[in-house]
């Protein structure tokens, strides 16, 4: 999440007009960014919503732009309108539960016991990359809610420090510690529930 | 089945790939002209607002220090007992109607 000082200052500057009544000075932003922000959303919502949600996050910059202090750093600033935007985006999901939640079959199953007894002879990486593994976590993930699902990709997924998720959810340090911890326990239970049902019902 | 540290790791390593894969997915360029489109729109109709709407909003500013003020006023007041009607009856009492300016003050 580095940016060089001219970046900044540059971002500033198109920030003042646009706040000077420059519209057309906001797309030099989002094209700047727009590669930044897809690579967050995409982490964290589906691929149907992806564009949809990209498009709420700078539509949400442009409003809070008189927010931005010249001073900080803009990539950083948008990095956060970007999270909680996905966050709202699962908040709203989990609330009206428009989505249909996805089924496991025995197939990915399979796919996690390979990973138990690591029998299969692939690497981790090639593990990772199949559909299956996509397809669990994707189901595990939809399972949990939307603030934990948020922290587990930001700490245990993404790697970011406590310190970091908090400034990007706007949440406390300490409130992001006992969120993760919950939330990876709730994730183990629904994976091992996974494996010990044969049923394929949790 | 036992949630053993190892699958624990190797789990965790395996999702981490697979949540990164997900950037990989191809996105349309079109939702960027659909963005600054909105964002006209927006620009729009905060500028068509009313000058009693605009107004308002700049009044609104100054809310927290006006209600800043009503709180050091009235703990001033109370502090200094100063009630107007009370200090008013006060100087009545103390200036009967017979006396003159000079016995007045000289009291």
């Amino acid at each position: 999440m580095m940016h060089n000082d001219s970046g900044n200052s540059g971002d500033a500057q198109i920030v003042g007009l646009v706040l000077g009544g420059n519209v057309n000075a906001f797309e030099t932003l989002m094209l700047r960014y727009t590669d930044h922000v897809l690579r967050i959303v995409k982490r964290h919502v589906n691929y149907e919503v992806v564009e949809e949600t990209a498009h709420e996050v700078f539509v949400r910059a442009f409003q809070s732009l008189s927010n931005f202090k010249n001073s900080g750093n803009f990539r950083q600033w948008l990095s956060s309108i970007a999270v909680r935007t996905c966050y709202d985006y699962w908040r709203k999901v989990y609330r009206s539960r428009e989505i249909p939640m996805s089924q496991i079959s025995d197939t990915h199953r399979e796919w996690l016991e390979e990973i138990l007894s690591d029998r299969s002879g692939q690497s981790f990486d090639e593990k990772g990359a199949q559909e299956e593994a996509r397809e669990v976590l994707d189901w595990a993930l939809e399972r949990l809610p939307a603030g934990d699902r948020m922290v587990l990709e930001l700490v245990h997924l993404e790697g970011l420090s406590s310190k970091e998720a908090a400034d990007l959810l706007g949440w406390s340090v300490a409130n992001v510690k006992v969120r993760s911890f919950r939330a990876r326990k709730k994730l183990q239970k629904l994976l091992c529930g996974l494996i010990n049902d044969r049923g394929g019902r949790l | 089945m036992k949630f053993t540290k190892n699958w624990q790791k190797n789990l965790n390593r395996t999702l981490r790939v697979a949540y990164h894969e997900k950037e990989k997915v191809e996105v349309g360029g079109q939702w960027q002209a659909k963005v600054m489109h909105s964002v006209r729109d927006i620009h729009r109709l905060l500028a068509k607002k009313s000058f009693f709407e605009q107004i308002g909003d700049a009044l609104w500013r100054f809310a927290p220090v006006a209600c800043a003020l009503i709180l050091i006023l009235g703990i001033c007041i109370l502090k200094f007992h100063m009630i107007p009607d009370y200090e008013m009856a006060k100087i009545m009492a103390n200036d009967p109607v017979e006396y003159g300016l000079l016995q007045s003050l000289l009291m």
